[in-house]
């Protein structure tokens, strides 16, 4: 069952006067529950890419349809709204609020949308991820590990239906990024949550069941499981 | 290759970080500016008040009266003086009280003397007269015209002498007479009126008095020089006139409000103080997140071997380079602001530029840069950021998610961040708390005034209140003058006839003695002042209440003595005195007997003031307790009123121990526990009594010198006895009319009245001072109000008086005060849009800096108004201190300054338009603030969290 679609997106930017394709029509569906690895090489679109799938940035043409709703119609705060009911964030780095604790941090989804943390959801995710004792530590004090994990349970902690992850291991070294990203798919996996990962290892991507491959902003191979 | 130096680093990071200097250089520019504004300011202040003893008596520092005896010789070597000018006065004029004299080249240029007509005299036989004396003449002559007097040499015979008027001269011998009177034990010291030709023909008898006027030599000082021996030999009349500070100045009616000026240089200082600890928390702040913008830098220079004080120079050095720029025109700014409000201030501050000023300026300046940032320089060269992040000790230990009640992510990231980082908002709270309490000032001196009302349309007052007295033992007398200073009845009539003048009253009280009827002093006059030293706090008990100065509680004029003669019969009953005080009493008898045998009186002499009343009053009619207030014998001078009022002393007692007392005529206003512990009542006075009364007056020759110490001698007591008989004496009888009970008569105590005819028809001089109170019929235009007050100054100036216009004194305060409160709205506003900028734009510093986290939580879903949390309460905190900062300054100004400010008397409007004035600031703030994170919230959340 498709969850997020996207039709002819195209993401031009100026950069010195010239205008550079980011993205250009890119057609994509992603299906319920699935775990889809974007890769290519750098400066091929596959972060760009991510950003407006997510909301998190506008294209310049086509639109993103999440569940038969047009993003490109929603303004600004119904964006915000989506992103913390529905969404959830990994970046490559971390973007932690420095002034927040770990709990914080991780809570701050649930704060932000103003609900009661479902405590037994949240307390085995931190079980899971191991970070149970540095939740009251502020980011500046943790390893890059720690905060990763740190930034996933805050990602997961409203259940959210898609997770976006940006590069989750490129700060880790490999023996952590294995372990962030087998979390990563436990979690998912259990909660039945669709996941859309971008990366520029092949080891990471090979993990996923759907691999779409990117150049010059455009799909070049997309193998693996597709949508019925 | 160059050297690259620090200076060559640090202007290459003020050109790369314009935006991130600017706050700092406001900082830095408004620290100058203000240091200028109140260097120049108080300077000013005290420029005025120098200027105003300047127009007086020009630019001595102090003057020898009577120095004669000193020769040039002396005074010269002494070292102590630099310049030194010499003012001879050579006669009296006709009997008058006004002298003939002049001034050597040096006191002319020392005392500049203008003139308001004509010219100085050039030629023996010519005369200038100074404005007042040619108005106390009562002549009705002008420039050009000629007047012969009986001049009086000083010593010797009389001569006569014309001269011809050739100037009218600005006043400068009532202040020098009136500084003079200070330390003269003879009266008012002459000090020439008119001048003649310092090459005059001599007077044939006398020699001229010599008053010396000096300049100090350089680092001569007032206390030095009053320490030095050569102020022992010739200085006990030396009387000085500081000019820098405006102190040692005696009944100078231009210093009369002292204490205003004082406090208006202070305003100076206390404002400037204030605004540069506001300038210098505004450049700590802009400092710290200057260097928190720059941690990373300062790692990696740490990093490549940079000590923590190349650190400090090298950032600090930022700091010098804009206190350099900021100079002149901060400098050059406070010098124009300062010449604004001299323009509306005219008289209270004057415009003098001293290039010395500068010093100061910078120094202060530099001084608040230096203090300023020092502390973050410090924090930053010390600490890394990760060590301000780790610091973890506040915050909550939790290892598994306990059940919290939900909470607003946002407060949590702004309590945090002012937790961080508190210095931040410090001066903006500084700064609201300024303009809501300059609000608050404002509007309690606007309601204050719009609810003010002169008492009279104008009145006539003296122009030196000094009193020609005579002491001599222990009587004092009142000088002739008295009886020439005043306004005749004509004067008075043609006050009267003037048109649209409504009522005429006169305050006055002549000093009288009361001669008792036989040697026994009646118990109302020994309880009266018994009970009244008990007002003086003295004790029965105490030996030296016997010597306490009785009285009526206005002025001991004409004649104190000691209690002991009022109430002991003889000097034998008193006893159980020390050696010394028994001398005292013994010459107190020894006087009062040779005063009574000189006035041929046998009972004792009692002080008592005649005051000049407005009978027609009706509370005087309900105070009659005894006869009745005949206006027709009043103002024949065959009766008089009696206020003798019935005095009750009040003692308080708590645990044991006197806490309060009170003495007074009125019953009901003491506190109930208080216990009434004696009374004095009316046992002497009745209607239809005879009084005996006399006044003794004193002439410039027949002044009772000074006697020994005592026990006097018979030919000692022989001496003074005829000097007191030589005294100028009206002595009349009288009948009382009334006795009054209760009388509108402010804080007079015991005392006779009548009416201002009255005190005429008894011959006696209203020894103390006159005012005449005018009222006119409704409102009259502007030039007839002028026409009466040329008029009424013409008439007032014979008697040496000054004429006040209130109603003109009412226009002027409401307009000095409409200008001083648009330059208080002016500041109000300015402060106001500096307390709302500050916030706003360390706000946007925060934004800019926090762009990152901004792009994160809207990354996890924070939509614009839950991020406009995070900044809304630091604002409102801030907004808050600031407000109860207000409050509790505006408490402290209206307990402690009760007396200057009438702070609170107009709470309820004034405490809510200062909460209205914070909310609008926290209203500002927000606006302001929402669109500084419209800037960030406009570009897309990537670009937010893109790696800078």
């Amino acid at each position: 069952m498709e969850i997020l679609r996207c039709e002819s997106l195209t993401k031009t930017y100026q950069s010195g006067g010239m205008p550079v394709h980011a993205l250009q029509n890119v057609t994509l569906t992603f299906a319920q529950g699935s775990f889809t690895a974007v890769t290519g090489k750098s400066g091929s679109g596959k972060s760009t890419l991510l950003h407006m799938l997510s909301g998190l940035d506008r294209p310049t043409g086509g639109k993103v349809i999440y569940q038969d709703n047009d993003l490109s119609k929603y303004n600004d705060n119904q964006l915000s709204v989506l992103r913390r009911r529905r969404f959830g964030f990994v970046f490559q780095s971390y973007n932690l609020v420095r002034e927040l604790t770990a709990q914080e941090n991780i809570l701050l989804p649930v704060m932000l949308d103003s609900r009661k943390p479902d405590e037994n959801h949240l307390n085995r995710l931190i079980e899971i991820l191991g970070i149970g004792d540095r939740l009251s530590h502020l980011p500046g004090a943790m390893s890059g590990g720690q905060q990763q994990r740190v930034c996933i349970a805050r990602a997961l902690a409203n259940k959210p239906a898609i997770l976006f992850a940006d590069e989750p291991t490129g700060n880790l070294d490999g023996k952590t990024g294995r372990e962030v990203l087998t979390l990563l798919r436990t979690v998912s996996q259990e909660l039945g949550i669709t996941m859309i990962l971008v990366t520029h290892d092949l080891g990471v991507a090979e993990q996923a069941e759907r691999i779409i491959r990117l150049e010059d902003g455009q799909v070049v191979d997309d193998s693996g499981v597709t949508v019925q | 290759m160059k050297r690259l130096t620090m200076n060559q680093v640090a202007k290459a990071s003020l050109k790369a970080n314009k935006k991130a200097y600017r706050s700092l250089a406001v900082g830095i520019f408004l620290a100058v500016y203000l240091c200028t504004a109140a260097v120049l300011g108080a300077y000013g202040t005290i420029q005025a008040n120098q200027q105003k003893i300047i127009d007086r008596v020009g630019y001595i520092d102090g003057f020898f009266l009577n120095s004669a005896s000193v020769s040039d010789e002396t005074v010269r070597s002494s070292g102590w003086f630099a310049r030194v000018g010499k003012v001879f006065v050579t006669a009296q004029i006709d009997k008058t009280g006004q002298y003939v004299g002049y001034y050597d080249e040096e006191a002319l240029s020392l005392m500049p003397r203008t003139c308001v007509e004509g010219r100085m005299p050039e030629n023996p036989g010519e005369i200038a007269l100074e404005e007042t004396a040619l108005a106390q003449l009562r002549l009705d002559i002008g420039v050009g015209d000629q007047v012969t007097w009986t001049m009086q040499p000083l010593a010797g015979l009389p001569e006569e002498r014309t001269y011809t008027l050739v100037g009218v001269l600005n006043d400068q011998s009532p202040y020098m007479e009136s500084y003079g009177s200070m330390i003269s034990d003879h009266g008012t010291p002459e000090w020439p009126n008119a001048l003649v030709y310092s090459q005059d023909t001599p007077f044939q008898t006398g020699d001229p008095a010599v008053h010396r006027v000096v300049t100090y030599a350089t680092l001569v000082t007032y206390s030095r020089f009053t320490n030095s021996d050569a102020y022992e030999a010739w200085g006990y009349n030396f009387i000085a006139i500081s000019r820098s500070t405006g102190q040692a100045t005696w009944y100078d009616p231009a210093l009369e409000d002292l204490e205003k000026y004082a406090g208006q240089s202070m305003i100076w200082w206390i404002m400037g103080g204030a605004l540069l600890l506001t300038c210098g928390i505004g450049i700590s702040s802009a400092m710290e997140s200057m260097l928190a913008q720059k941690t990373e830098e300062i790692g990696m220079l740490r990093a490549v071997g940079a000590t923590r004080r190349q650190i400090r120079r090298l950032f600090g050095r930022d700091g010098w380079l804009l206190c350099l720029i900021a100079l002149p025109i901060g400098i050059g700014l406070g010098i124009v602001t300062v010449w604004v409000i001299s323009l509306f201030a005219e008289r209270t501050i004057l415009f003098r530029l001293n290039g010395w000023l500068l010093l100061p300026v910078a120094a202060l300046s530099a001084l608040c840069v230096l203090l300023s940032s020092r502390l973050p320089l410090k924090r930053a060269s010390r600490q890394t950021p990760m060590g301000v992040l780790r610091d973890t000790g506040t915050l909550r230990k939790a290892k598994r998610f306990q059940s919290k009640k939900q909470f607003r992510a946002t407060r949590l990231i702004a309590s945090r961040q002012t937790r961080l980082h508190p210095l931040r908002q410090a001066g903006a709270s500084v700064m609201v708390a300024l303009t809501l309490l300059l609000t608050a000032v404002l509007s309690e001196a606007f309601l204050y005034q719009s609810g003010y009302q002169p008492a009279y349309d104008f009145y006539i007052q003296p122009v030196n209140v000094h009193y020609t007295t005579v002491t001599s033992g222990s009587l004092h007398f009142a000088g002739q003058a008295a009886k020439e200073n005043v306004l005749t009845e004509q004067d008075m009539q043609q006050i009267r006839a003037i048109e649209n003048v409504q009522s005429v009253t006169l305050e006055t009280a002549a000093d009288i003695l009361l001669e008792l009827n036989e040697n026994e002093v009646p118990q109302y006059f020994r309880d009266y002042y018994t009970e009244e030293r008990l007002i003086a706090g003295m004790s029965i008990n105490d030996e030296s209440a016997l010597h306490y100065t009785f009285h009526n509680p206005v002025m001991p004029f004409i004649f104190t003595n000691s209690l002991a003669y009022l109430l002991e019969d003889t000097p034998d009953q008193v006893t159980d005195l020390t050696d010394e005080y028994r001398v005292w009493n013994a010459k107190t008898f020894q006087e009062m007997q040779a005063a009574q045998r000189a006035y041929g009186v046998t009972g004792k002499l009692i002080p008592l003031t005649v005051e000049v009343v407005d009978v027609n009053d009706p509370e005087f009619q309900r105070g009659v307790v005894d006869g009745k207030i005949n206006l027709a014998a009043l103002d024949a001078g065959q009766e008089v009123l009696v206020y003798a009022p019935t005095l009750g002393y009040w003692e308080t007692v708590e645990h044991g121990e006197t806490v309060g007392n009170t003495a007074g005529a009125d019953f009901g206003e003491y506190r109930p526990d208080a216990q009434l512990k004696g009374m004095a009542v009316n046992d002497y006075f009745r209607a239809g009594q005879s009084l005996s009364l006399l006044q003794a007056l004193t002439e410039p020759d027949n002044r009772p010198t000074d006697f020994s110490t005592g026990p006097y001698t018979p030919a000692e007591l022989e001496n003074m006895e005829q000097a007191y008989r030589n005294l100028h004496t009206d002595k009349t009888a009288v009948t009382v009319g009334a006795v009054l009970e209760s009388a509108p008569l402010g804080s007079n105590g015991l005392c006779l009245m009548t009416t201002e005819k009255g005190l005429r028809a008894l011959g006696f001089a209203p020894t103390q001072p006159t005012f005449v109170n005018i009222t006119l019929t409704g409102e009259v235009d502007r030039a007839a109000e002028e026409a009466i007050q040329r008029r009424l100054e013409t008439i007032a100036s014979r008697a040496g008086m000054e004429v006040v216009n209130r109603m003109a004194n009412a226009r002027e305060n409401a307009r000095q005060q409409r200008k001083t409160e648009l330059v208080f709205l002016g500041v109000i506003i300015l402060f106001f849009a500096v307390a709302v900028s500050m916030q706003v734009s360390s706000a946007g510093r925060r934004i800019r800096a926090d762009q990152r986290m901004i792009g994160t939580l809207r990354a996890v879903g924070a939509d614009e108004s839950a991020l406009l949390g995070c900044y809304r309460l630091p604002m409102i905190v801030t907004t808050a201190i600031g407000l109860l900062l207000a409050l509790c300054l505006f408490i402290l100004m209206g307990t402690v300054w009760s007396n200057y400010f009438l702070m609170g008397r107009h709470a309820v409007i004034t405490l809510p338009l200062m909460i209205l004035l914070a909310a609008l600031c926290a209203l500002c703030c927000m606006i302001g603030v929402k669109a500084r994170l419209r800037q960030v919230l406009n570009r897309s959340v990537v670009e937010n969290i893109r790696e800078l």
